[in-house]
């Protein structure tokens, strides 16, 4: 599910959150009949408590506190001087914690937060201009709004949200906890049970509270979590006009380094390859002709000079027909489908390709997943010993989604900013203001998901 | 023939080797400025032919060394080759000295005998500009007026003394007589109104200031 937001004027200011599928899993065949419609409501209200989801939420609002507690006492405590330059410390470890929280909810919560465009560059050189860039930076600021506010709701989280299913496991326990005091404390007041005022509540009345309670609070949870999960779309996401042109601007300059990079390389290979093989070849042709002057020429040696300029020019032929293919693989005027299956039939690693469109993207766009696609399936051959390599390409909310991934040893992502092939994929597809992202743990398997729009000029 | 050959290209390096070997001269090549260097302080060639590009920027790492070459070895020829002209590398190159020098497209070595002419005549002393260039100077000239006075045999006569050819070349590459160039270039200084120069390459400066936009 994406959440979007389109208005209908010139701009388009799109995603705040997205939010991945769920698991489909959860429901299980059996109550999917048509008949049993109500059954399977009633089911799924029953497993409430007991769903994935419901673990999750709860995981989910503990592994939370920590980061909370930490960004208040170091974000603040350390640095709260009133002088701007702990301003900028603080601005600065607040936007680091807001990728801390963006990653525990894609971790946990499988909801993803698009993050804000990178902070103003500073103007100048040295600590003074990293520090007013630090200071101007809104996304920043609002970051340390949300590391402010995350700790007491974060104390709201868990006492109500954790503090209800104690009260849950407490009250259906209730018979095991009086029995016990019946067994180790057989005289005396009451040490478990639920007491109000100086009477213990018989079992009868708690267990029932107990169960209600245990339905209650994954309602209760996941209503806390969707509120932090408001607030981080709100405080940590991307939001302002400025910053989606910020994003823009960054996304043209990349696409115009792009295509200069593109074309210098073009013109490269075509200087050192077919270019230079033709003046081989012209070479080999005149010294033949000068062999060939001779009163009595030398044939053995002229047989050589035509195999070497037989040679050159094969070369100077299949040099001529990669740049091409290079440049627009003719494949791909038959659709992304047929180009991906060329593709796939020309690594060395077997490759199943999978694409199931609603409708063709835009040229330009389906240019740019061949290219990613081919990226990926050539690191994949090269680097990562995989013996098997999938490339689905599906319609996922509202966008084309490309992933490649492979049962290789991993450690990929750690080269995303190392100036490899994946940091120049991720500009590329940033210049459609398309996403990648890879998750690929050392041992492996590897997955990159390439998201583009169907468009070339916005979602 | 002594010649130094640098190259980074391995295919082009080889070819240029045997053809000019094949030719009955003294080739040494190699692949970047600083073996260029060391091969012409050692061998003291008489010509040196080097590669605009090459390692380790691809850039212009040859026309600094030529430069340099120029500078530290007036009596050598140096051959500046390219996939492309570029005329502020040859206004670079030629910088008032139009002697020992010349500025090719690698495609020529596909004909070798000019290529070799053109080599003996900067090993010698001379010029030798690609006609490439010669049009592109021609093309960008903002004398338009004063070359349309030429007729068009004086047209072609002005080109290939501007490539740096001697009268003799030139009427043998328009099939005319030497005394038939003569007059042509006669006629051409009067026209364009240039003092009268003796030595070929020093009539190609003049000819290229004339014409320089």
């Amino acid at each position: 599910m994406t959440v979007t937001t389109v208005d209908r004027g010139e701009h388009r200011v799109s995603r705040e959150v997205r939010v991945a599928v769920p698991h489909r899993r959860a429901v299980p065949r059996l109550a999917r009949q048509p008949s049993s419609r109500q059954h399977r409501r009633v089911y799924r209200f029953l497993r409430t408590p007991f769903s994935r989801r419901a673990w999750r939420e709860l995981a989910f609002v503990w592994a939370s506190l920590p980061p909370a507690v930490f960004g208040v006492v170091v974000v603040y405590g350390m640095f709260a001087p009133i002088v701007p330059p702990s301003w900028a410390i603080v601005v600065w470890l607040a936007r680091w914690m807001g990728s801390v929280y963006r990653d525990l909810a894609r971790r946990l919560l499988h909801i993803d937060i698009a993050p804000p465009a990178p902070g103003p560059q500073p103007d100048e050189l040295g600590p003074m201009g990293w520090v007013i860039a630090q200071v101007r930076d809104g996304a920043g600021w609002r970051a340390a709004g949300y590391v402010l506010l995350r700790l007491p709701y974060a104390i709201v989280m868990v006492c109500v949200g954790a503090g209800l299913w104690l009260c849950a496991v407490v009250g259906i326990a209730d018979p095991l906890l009086q029995w016990l005091d019946r067994r180790f404390f057989p005289s005396g007041p009451a040490h478990f049970g639920v007491v109000i005022g100086q009477t213990t509540l018989p079992s009868w009345l708690v267990v029932p509270m107990g169960l209600v309670l245990l339905f209650a609070a994954p309602w209760v949870v996941h209503g806390l979590v969707r509120l932090d999960i408001y607030l981080m779309g709100w405080l940590l996401g991307r939001r302002s006009l400025r910053e989606r042109v910020r994003d823009l601007e960054r996304s043209r300059a990349l696409a115009v380094d792009d295509a200069a990079a593109r074309l210098r390389r073009i013109e490269r290979d075509l200087h050192d390859g077919a270019q230079a093989r033709l003046v081989a070849l012209a070479m080999d042709l005149t010294m033949m002709r000068d062999r060939l002057r001779d009163e009595a020429p030398d044939l053995t040696a002229t047989r050589e000079l035509v195999d070497a300029a037989h040679t050159h020019a094969k070369a100077a032929i299949g040099e001529l027909r990669n740049l091409a293919r290079g440049i627009h693989p003719p494949v791909l005027d038959r659709g992304l489908s047929e180009a991906l299956q060329t593709l796939a039939a020309r690594s060395p690693v077997p490759v199943v390709v999978t694409v199931d469109l609603p409708r063709r993207p835009a040229p330009a766009i389906e240019t740019i997943a061949y290219f990613c696609a081919s990226e990926l399936v050539t690191n994949v051959a090269r680097h990562s010993g995989a013996r098997q390599a999938t490339v689905d390409v599906v319609e996922r909310d509202g966008a084309l989604q490309l992933r490649v991934s492979d049962d290789g040893v991993g450690g990929a992502g750690a080269a995303t900013n190392s100036g490899t092939g994946l940091s120049g994929l991720a500009d590329r597809v940033g210049t459609v203001d398309g996403s990648l992202s890879v998750r690929s743990p050392v041992g492996g398997p590897t997955v990159v998901t390439v998201r583009l729009p169907w468009y070339a000029q916005g979602w | 023939m002594r010649i130094v050959i640098a190259e980074d290209a391995a295919i082009l390096r080889d070819g240029m080797t045997a053809l000019l070997t094949m030719r009955g001269h003294e080739v040494v090549a190699v692949g970047d400025a600083d073996a260029l260097f060391a091969q012409v302080e050692r061998e003291r060639p008489d010509v040196a032919v080097v590669d605009i590009r090459m390692p380790p920027s691809f850039t212009d790492e040859g026309l600094r060394a030529a430069l340099r070459l120029r500078k530290e070895f007036p009596d050598l020829g140096v051959l500046l080759f390219s996939q492309y002209v570029e005329l502020r590398y040859a206004a670079e190159l030629l910088d008032g000295l139009s002697d020992r020098v010349g500025y090719l497209l690698k495609e020529r070595v596909a004909d070798i005998d000019d290529f070799v002419e053109a080599l003996d005549r900067v090993a010698s002393g001379g010029t030798a500009l690609d006609p490439e260039v010669v049009t592109q100077v021609l093309g960008a000239s903002r004398r338009r007026e004063a070359l349309n006075r030429l007729t068009p045999r004086e047209r072609e006569v002005l080109a290939l003394m501007a490539e740096g050819r001697s009268n003799a070349a030139i009427g043998a590459s328009l099939v005319i007589t030497e005394r038939a160039v003569e007059k042509h270039v006669t006629n051409i200084f009067t026209k364009l109104d240039l003092p009268p120069s003796d030595a070929d390459h020093r009539r190609v400066l003049a000819v290229l200031r004339y014409l320089a936009p």
